[in-house]
């Protein structure tokens, strides 16, 4: 019985110790408002490379800057500012010199498609019928960081604080609006694109620069290769046409 | 039923059983998941108790081999299980009846319980342990409390000495004698002894049954022990029942002095 | 540091609470385990232990479906008596209580099984009632296993994170728990904060271990 038992734990550990990726991978750690789009490219790009796997991390720009600032092994980083990615150039954790703008999004303000408060501006979320507005953490999601610069612009942020509620990704915001948890929320034309069967986007949000998202190859990558051409996909012809799709304009 | 005993019953028809039994049990069927070995199960009593008599004696003594039932049947009486079926009549109140679905619960039988191992309350003192009957609310005698009911039985029994010790710092005796003193502070109309020298070495057995022998005249207590040990029959057993596999298998009566004054048949 | 102390004091709040309800449904159920038979017994003590196994994201999600806005409870609730209980402090207890109710429970149930039923048995051939026997032998007696338990709750609910995360959401002052904080200061680089909340947290863990093994050894009562 102790055998069977020895025996038994052998093999769990060697199955544990087995690699689970084949070949040389590439990881790519991108903004949150990229999954759908970035997993369809991924598929693309390793029909294209049969030998390289692509591993995916979504996460808020911010959240992708402190695990590469820890050392994470990422060979790709795709931000969905400038702003996080001109931090992450300041520490040195990227190839500048590869960096490329590859994409554009629009802000917006989604509503929960049953709501009933009519918000058609910034001035509209003070109403008293509005009781919770979800908006990304400004330290760590560029979209929040875009939305608090708006409402501050706007002088409505004081009337607004009591109301925040502080999502940790542009996805979470979607999903609170989606659950009717808030009355309104600020995220992507693209994120409110792929549940529109229960949000609506109720206006766009005027911003002084417009939402470009960057990206570049990590420094000291095992995969420069790799990561360079997983760029260059993204920037050509056919990242464009998927990202397209997704709702996604050029940079 | 016995002869011997039916004649003397009918000698002395006024006299009121002191205990009418009558009950079918089954012990209370173990988990079958819990593994056991074979000679565990062998030892394991599969039987349903099955008794039945009546006794007008006052001191009663029940015998037979451990794991016949005795100690079912004791907890019975006193309330502390539920026969499937049956009846129990202790001086001349009817405390259960399965027909008519009288179950008096055990706190109101009114009966003493001396268990085997004497069950004193570990996190109370020798003194709140005496007087724990005697405190109905739902906070336990305070260690200041001096009941005179428990007091006059610290002192008649002898362990007022040690009635600010917790029952671990006590000998075998002076366990068997708190927990005596226990069960007798409510003044009970009578006491159940579930083998309760057994724990004990034999001279202080000898010694504790000469206490509980007096103990028991004087207070004319009708009362009913449970043993295998025959030193307990001699000298308890005005009417003696055998059980064995969970049947009356002897009821006897083996004296005619029974602690209380008889109105004498010829 | 100001909003360390505030995610300490929220934290030792929502703690509380739930150790505090956990408490009484921890002892209550377990007692009920313990001592009563009926069918289905241990398929009830595996569902009520699952907190306990499940990850905390799960549970929070859990958590969000049911007591959301639309979910079948939370609608209920809302509807009836207008309360919310997602993004409330309400919600961060609600969270904090089911992921550590096993703990107090399965602790409290040991702890009464452990007790030799001839001391019940003693108190009510003594004359007391069914209460009086819970409150004056069985709890007395059960009081080491259930403290030891309440303990390790309270830590459990200090470091709740994941479904708390999910269902309360992270609103300084209201729901943002100390492991919340550190999470967020993490992402937000500022890893001085970080470092101070997670000192706070792992000293008060060390200080509830601590407490809960000197309560392991000993004397137990006879």
């Amino acid at each position: 019985m102790f055998r069977r038992l020895a025996l038994a734990s052998l093999a769990c550990l060697v199955a544990m110790a087995a690699p689970i990726a084949r070949g040389a991978g590439l990881t790519v750690s991108a903004a949150a408002s990229l999954q759908n789009a970035f997993r369809e490219i991924a598929i693309a790009w390793e029909a294209r490379h049969a030998r390289d796997r692509v591993l995916l991390n979504f996460a808020a720009s911010g959240t992708l800057l402190q695990q590469l600032d820890k050392g994470a092994p990422v060979d790709v980083f795709a931000s969905a500012d400038r702003e996080t990615m001109d931090r992450a150039q300041a520490k040195k954790l990227i190839d500048a010199a590869a960096r490329r703008d590859f994409a554009r999004n629009v802000l917006v303000v989604a509503v929960p498609t049953a709501s009933s408060p009519a918000i058609t501006s910034l001035a509209d979320l003070r109403q008293d019928a509005v009781r919770r507005v979800a908006i990304g953490d400004p330290r760590s999601v560029p979209a929040g960081r875009h939305a608090q610069a708006a409402l501050d612009a706007a002088g409505l942020h004081d009337a607004i604080a009591p109301k925040r509620i502080v999502a940790q990704s542009v996805r979470q915001v979607l999903d609170y609006v989606a659950r009717g948890e808030v009355d309104a929320g600020f995220v992507y034309a693209t994120d409110a694109a792929i549940l529109q069967d229960r949000v609506r986007v109720a206006f766009d949000v005027p911003l002084d620069e417009p939402v470009r998202y960057s990206i570049a190859p990590v420094k000291g990558t095992a995969n420069a290769a790799g990561a360079r051409s997983f760029i260059d996909f993204v920037t050509g012809a056919q990242g464009r046409e998927i990202l397209a799709r997704h709702g996604f304009a050029q940079p | 039923m016995n002869p011997t005993v039916d004649r003397l019953r009918d000698a002395a028809p006024d006299r009121m059983p002191s205990f009418a039994v009558d009950i079918e049990a089954t012990p209370r069927a173990r988990r079958p998941e819990r593994k056991r070995d074979t000679a565990e199960r062998a030892r394991d009593t599969d039987f349903t108790l099955d008794v039945r008599f009546t006794t007008t004696a006052r001191r009663v003594v029940v015998r037979g081999p451990s794991g016949a039932g005795k100690s079912l049947m004791l907890q019975a009486i006193a309330g502390l299980l539920r026969p499937r079926r049956g009846r129990i009549v202790v001086l001349g109140r009817c405390v259960f009846d399965s027909a008519s679905g009288i179950d008096v619960p055990a706190r109101q039988r009114d009966v003493g319980f001396l268990f085997q191992d004497y069950a004193l309350f570990p996190h109370l003192t020798v003194r709140q342990n005496v007087n724990f009957g005697l405190a109905r609310s739902l906070r336990n005698p305070t260690a200041a409390m001096r009941d005179p009911r428990a007091e006059r039985w610290l002192e008649a029994l002898g362990i007022a000495a040690f009635a600010e010790r917790y029952p671990d710092q006590l000998s075998g005796g002076q366990r068997q004698r708190t927990a005596l003193a226990r069960a007798l502070a409510r003044t009970p109309r009578a006491l159940l002894l579930d083998e309760p020298f057994a724990a004990l070495d034999p001279a202080l057995r000898e010694r504790l049954r000469d206490e509980l022998d007096a103990l028991q005249r004087s207070l004319a207590l009708p009362m009913m022990l449970v043993t295998h040990d025959d030193a307990d029959v001699e000298r308890f057993g005005d009417e003696l029942i055998e059980i064995e596999a969970g049947r009356v298998c002897r009821h006897e009566l083996r004296t005619q002095s029974t602690g209380r004054p008889l109105t004498e048949a010829a | 540091m100001e909003p360390a102390w505030i995610a300490l004091s929220l934290s030792l709040k929502v703690a509380g609470w739930a150790t505090l309800l956990n408490a009484v449904l921890g002892i209550g159920i377990a007692y009920a385990l313990a001592r009563l038979r009926f069918p289905g017994r241990n398929l009830i003590d595996a569902l009520l232990t699952l907190p306990m196994v499940l990850p905390p994201t799960v549970l929070g999600y859990y958590l969000l479906v049911l007591l959301g806005r639309h979910g079948p409870i939370g609608a209920f609730l809302y509807e009836r008596f207008g309360i919310t209980l997602v993004f409330t402090f309400t919600g961060a207890v609600i969270a904090a209580t089911i992921v550590a109710f096993p703990l107090v429970m399965k602790s409290a149930r040991a702890a009464f099984e452990t007790i030799d039923p001839q001391f019940e048995k003693a108190a009510r051939v003594l004359g007391l009632s069914p209460p009086a026997v819970f409150f004056r032998v069985t709890l007395p007696l059960a009081r080491r296993g259930i403290l030891a338990g309440l303990l390790l709750a309270f830590a459990r609910a200090l470091g709740e994170f994941g479904a708390t995360l999910m269902i309360a959401g992270s609103i300084p002052g209201r729901t943002q728990t100390l492991s919340i904080a550190v999470y967020e200061a993490v992402q937000a680089g500022q890893d001085a904060t970080a470092n101070v909340l997670v000192a706070i947290v792992s000293i008060t863990c060390m200080a509830v271990l601590l407490a809960v093994g000197r309560l392991a050894p000993g004397r137990a009562p006879v």
